[in-house]
């Protein structure tokens, strides 16, 4: 090619791109946000009524199409609930989201903390959300419930059925103690998931954290211990869903997980299939639990506040609440909602367990989350670790390697010099 | 005093004469200063605990985080990692190079060019590709499932499994830097050993391998580097145990919000970083280049050869060897392709998958349309294009001809110019993100413009590469005919248009090519930034990597691909400069 001509069409190309790049900025809606009346955000988790699959955008959408005024609701899911958190709290200064659904009694103190959510009191489910799950999850309206339930172990028959009788008394302690129990669990980040902080949280409520002044069910002060001992053989996942899959997948022999009281009747209720069940820890003979209440809040400075207020509304009429128990697996908080039989044969209610967060309390949680999972954190990072490759019986060629390496800088460096 | 003798022009001069170009020159300084250099200094200043709120010097943050069995055991298992693949790549890239460099044979440039292909990657592709090949569900995962009863390795949550990746991405920069090492041995030195006696492992051992020290160094410093500061594959594989220091920093950035602690860490870091390239450095004073002349050794073709015993046993031990490693480092690739078209959106049509990322359909799990997120994806690439090109060509202009025209800055500016502009490639993407956020986020205009910023990190990325392409074609233009032509009375701008810009137009073209592809494939910084309206290829393979759906994320490392192929092709068939510094 001649220089002429190359430059020449270095210039076209050039010039395409930049009017491209024009044409682009007019394309592109650099807002996520909703700029419309008829239009809604929101932010959620990809597992929300999920499993056989509720359409809730579909049917708020249709709801507001017979009450006269259209809507479009736009849903941006997350992995998990402290990701949609990171990310409201990320765009604090440019909120794009309208309604945030997800975020827990545990969560929302850092929400409130952050200031990423304005309190609502939906009007028209007055007296139907029991005062009971508003006290738990947030009194100041931040958020209001939408589900509860238990976190809970939740295991697979098939695989350790021999556990089912003992699992009626076990104890943290059993899976301290107990190497080849741990070696079944699957535990999720509490950094990022919100049932594996729920279990952390379980952890500190048993055994407690001195150091903080919180005795817990045992007094025995030191909740680090448990994760110390047991994290080189638990597996430890980052999200939810990553767990379920692992759970499922038959050679990863994992058939023990961090899940909730009712996710038992997952099986029950669409197949009578009965091969998983949900069990607690027993400590001191009686069965304790972590409490979770899950909420919908209104994000502070939305661009559609009124009809986030009523999509609000709706997700928490029984209009929607029915579908909770049989597509979210979880207890509605909508007292009007009949619950199914397999439901109430199959799921572990809060009722029948105590209820642990009150050995820590909602101040200090919002005092000290932030410093347990340091704490945790740390603790991970300092076990020893359970590697199933061949790497372990190599080890003693990695120090080979490195010394190797060593001497051939010395060496080299040592010749250079002499040099 | 050499200014004498060449031109009388003096900084005065330059000024009246080229306003200009000095209007372009101080833009580009402007830039670096802005986004990089102030940055990185509110980095340190925050690792020594000024600013969020407090305003005193301390080493308390610098302290405490050395005492932190979390930090301990990321740097220790940040350079236990770094050296298992740099002891591996090697190991088997070696040979690979030595195959290449010794042997003719048709089709060998196909295999050279295959063999480089994970090299040229964007690391997410690379990703997606391992998770496809050897996750869980992964084809080679259920044909040793089929085959020993067991998977062949656990990808998630194991050194093993990010070592794997690390080796198989870079085998390749180790093959075509030793290429190049074997090829530039002397014929003659082997001859005379051979015929003292040597057998051949005596020659390699004793003469070939030290006399490629320089190249052996230069690749295992680039693979070193390039696994002690990984980003993607760490982040998705090493789950809660396994971290790099670069994914404590951005964990500790964007999830943890602990600034302090992220500062501090991009210290540690930097410091490691610039210890490893100093002690490099200054273990090899006189480090071969990496490009040097290659093929003054005669190679090996099959034609005349005797067939005999000993020939076709070692070939086949060659082709089985070179197969091996050539399946292994395209795997990733065939996972990617072979989905792509297997798990199909629609499963009468075989590229329905390719037809949905330019159509309209919205994704939940990325909150924004696919074609929304092919116009992202080339509107940050074309934004990169243009500052890169725009802010090297003045300084490369100025810095890498001018200066020696005019002889008036003396080598050292000149060489203090260049290391400022290299400079932020010593810096990990993670690091120039967080400094740009430390620096500017609580201003309206970085909320607002969030694109701005991931331009101008990718941009920072690029910049490196940019400026040594123009500058190094710069050095090859004859100052006489600028001269000349000054003489005659052309203009700073004529002088240009006509004679400057024509000479480079080609190597402009390769860099924009170039820094097209690594705002494409850049992931780190991108995804610091990261807002789901401004997802792009890179962040959306990400996402969707573990996906109930892989068949979509598959397509779009496809594509990613391909244009890292036509551009690495662009930049062989353009210039012979070797890209690395």
């Amino acid at each position: 090619m001649k220089a002429k001509t190359i430059s020449s069409l270095v210039t076209i190309s050039l010039l395409i791109l930049a009017s491209f790049s024009l044409q682009s900025i007019h394309g592109t809606n650099t807002n996520l946000r909703a700029n419309a009346n008829d239009e809604i955000v929101i932010y959620t988790y990809d597992s929300l009524l999920a499993d056989p699959g509720y359409n809730f955008t579909g049917a708020f959408e249709e709801y507001m199409a017979n009450k006269g005024s259209p809507v479009s609701v736009k849903l941006v899911l997350f992995e998990d609930a402290n990701t949609i958190l990171t990310r409201l709290i990320l765009e604090k200064d440019n909120p794009q989201a309208d309604v945030v659904i997800g975020l827990d009694n545990v969560l929302v103190h850092r929400a409130k903390a952050e200031g990423v959510l304005e309190p609502y009191i939906s009007q028209n489910v007055q007296g139907e959300i029991p005062s009971e799950l508003i006290t738990n999850l947030d009194p100041d309206h931040y958020l209001q419930p939408y589900d509860f339930g238990i976190i809970s172990f939740w295991a697979d028959k098939n695989r350790v059925g021999y556990l089912l009788d003992d699992s009626q008394s076990i104890t943290l302690d059993d899976f301290r103690d107990n190497s080849t129990l741990a070696s079944l669990l699957i535990v999720e980040n509490p950094v990022f998931s919100s049932p594996g902080l729920g279990f952390l949280l379980w952890t500190i409520a048993v055994y407690g954290d001195e150091d903080k002044g919180i005795s817990g069910v045992l007094g025995q002060g030191d909740w680090k211990e448990w994760w110390k001992e047991t994290a080189p053989y638990l597996r430890i996942v980052k999200s939810w869903g990553d767990a379920i899959d692992e759970f499922f997948a038959e050679e990863a022999n994992r058939p023990i997980m961090i899940s909730y009281g009712t996710s038992p009747s997952y099986g029950y209720c669409q197949w009578q299939d009965n091969s998983t069940w949900a069990f607690v820890s027993h400590e001191n003979n009686r069965a304790y639990a972590w409490y979770q209440v899950e909420g919908i809040g209104l994000v502070k400075g939305a661009s559609n506040p009124n009809m986030a207020k009523e999509f609000i509304d709706w997700f928490l009429s029984e209009d929607l609440q029915q579908h909770i128990p049989e597509n979210q697996w979880m207890y509605p908080a909508n007292s009007n909602v009949t619950l199914p039989q397999c439901f109430l044969e199959s799921a572990l209610h809060p009722n029948n367990v105590t209820i642990l967060n009150s050995y820590i309390g909602n101040e200090a949680i919002s005092q000290y989350l932030d410093t347990w999972l340091d704490e945790w954190e740390e603790v991970i990072a300092g076990v020893g670790k359970q590697e199933d490759s061949i790497l372990p019986v190599l080890s003693s060629w990695e120090v080979a390697i490195v010394l190797g390496l060593v001497a051939f800088v010395t060496q080299d460096l040592i010749r250079r010099r002499r040099e | 005093m050499a200014s004498k003798i060449v031109g009388n022009k003096g900084v005065y001069d330059y000024l009246r004469g080229f306003r200009l170009s000095f209007l372009f020159l101080t833009i580009s300084f402007l830039f670096l200063l802005f986004a990089f250099f102030i940055p990185l200094a509110q980095v340190l200043l925050v690792a020594f605990g000024y600013g969020f709120g407090s305003y005193r010097f301390t080493f308390q943050y610098m302290v405490e985080i050395i005492a932190k069995r979390s930090f301990l055991e990321a740097v220790v298992f940040t350079f236990e990692q770094a050296l298992w693949t740099t002891g591996l790549s090697l190991i088997v890239g070696l040979p690979v190079g030595y195959f290449l460099a010794r042997y003719e044979f048709p089709g060998k440039g196909v295999i050279r060019d295959l063999l480089t292909l994970p090299f040229i990657l964007p690391s997410v592709v690379m990703l997606l590709g391992l998770i496809l090949a050897f996750g869980p569900d992964g084809f080679v995962t259920q044909a040793s499932r089929d085959v020993f009863g067991s998977p062949m390795i656990s990808l998630y949550g194991t050194k093993s499994g990010i070592i794997l990746a690390h080796t198989l991405y870079n085998i390749s920069v180790v093959i075509r830097i030793t290429e190049i090492g074997w090829g530039s041995l002397s014929q003659e030195e082997e001859q005379v050993a051979r015929t003292l006696g040597a057998s051949h492992s005596q020659f390699v051992l004793k003469i070939a391998l030290p006399n490629m020290k320089g190249y052996i160094r230069t690749a295992a410093l680039l693979v070193f580097l390039y696994s002690f500061n990984s980003f993607a594959i760490v982040l998705a594989l090493g789950e809660v145990r396994y971290k790099t220091i670069e994914v404590l920093i951005y964990e500790s950035a964007r999830v943890r919000f602990k600034f302090h602690q992220a500062a501090t860490l991009t210290f540690y870091q930097l410091i490691i970083n610039a210890t490893v390239i100093y002690g490099y450095l200054s273990l090899s004073p006189s480090a071969t280049p990496v490009s040097g002349e290659e093929g003054y050794y005669e190679k090996q073709t099959l034609r005349g050869l005797v067939p005999n015993y000993k020939l076709v046993i070692r070939l086949a031990t060659w082709s089985v060897y070179v197969s091996v490693v050539l399946f292994a480092s395209l795997l990733p690739i065939i996972a990617v392709l072979r989905t792509s078209v297997l798990i199909r959106v629609d499963q009468s049509d075989v590229f329905s998958n390719y037809k949905i990322l330019f159509s309209n359909r919205y994704d939940p799990l990325l909150g924004l349309s696919l074609g929304q997120v092919i116009r992202n994806t080339l509107f940050i690439a074309s934004g990169v294009v243009f500052l890169s090109i725009a802010l090297a060509l003045p300084i490369a202009r100025y810095f890498g001809f001018y200066s020696n025209i005019d002889r008036e800055t003396n080598e050292q500016a000149s060489r203090f110019v260049s290391l400022g502009i290299i400079l932020p490639m010593a810096t990990s993407p993670v690091s120039l993100s967080l400094g740009l956020i430390i620096a500017y986020q609580f201003s309206n205009f970085f909320e607002n413009n969030v694109v701005f910023w991931i331009i101008t990190a990718q941009t920072l990325v690029a910049l490196p590469f940019v400026y040594r392409l123009i500058s190094s074609r710069y050095e090859q233009l004859d100052p006489e005919t600028v001269r000349v032509a000054r003489t005659l009375g052309a203009s700073s701008f004529h002088v240009f248009k006509s004679i400057e810009f024509p000479f480079l137009a080609k190597t402009v073209m390769v860099a924009a090519v170039f820094s097209f592809a690594i705002s494409l494939g850049e992931f780190g910084a991108t995804y610091f930034f990261s807002r789901i309206e401004w997802t792009t290829l890179a962040i959306a393979v990400f996402k969707l990597k573990s996906a109930r759906q892989p068949g979509i994320p598959s397509a779009m490392a496809v594509i990613l691909i391909l244009i890292s192929f036509v551009s690495f092709r662009a930049i062989s068939i353009g210039e012979e400069t070797e890209l690395r510094v």
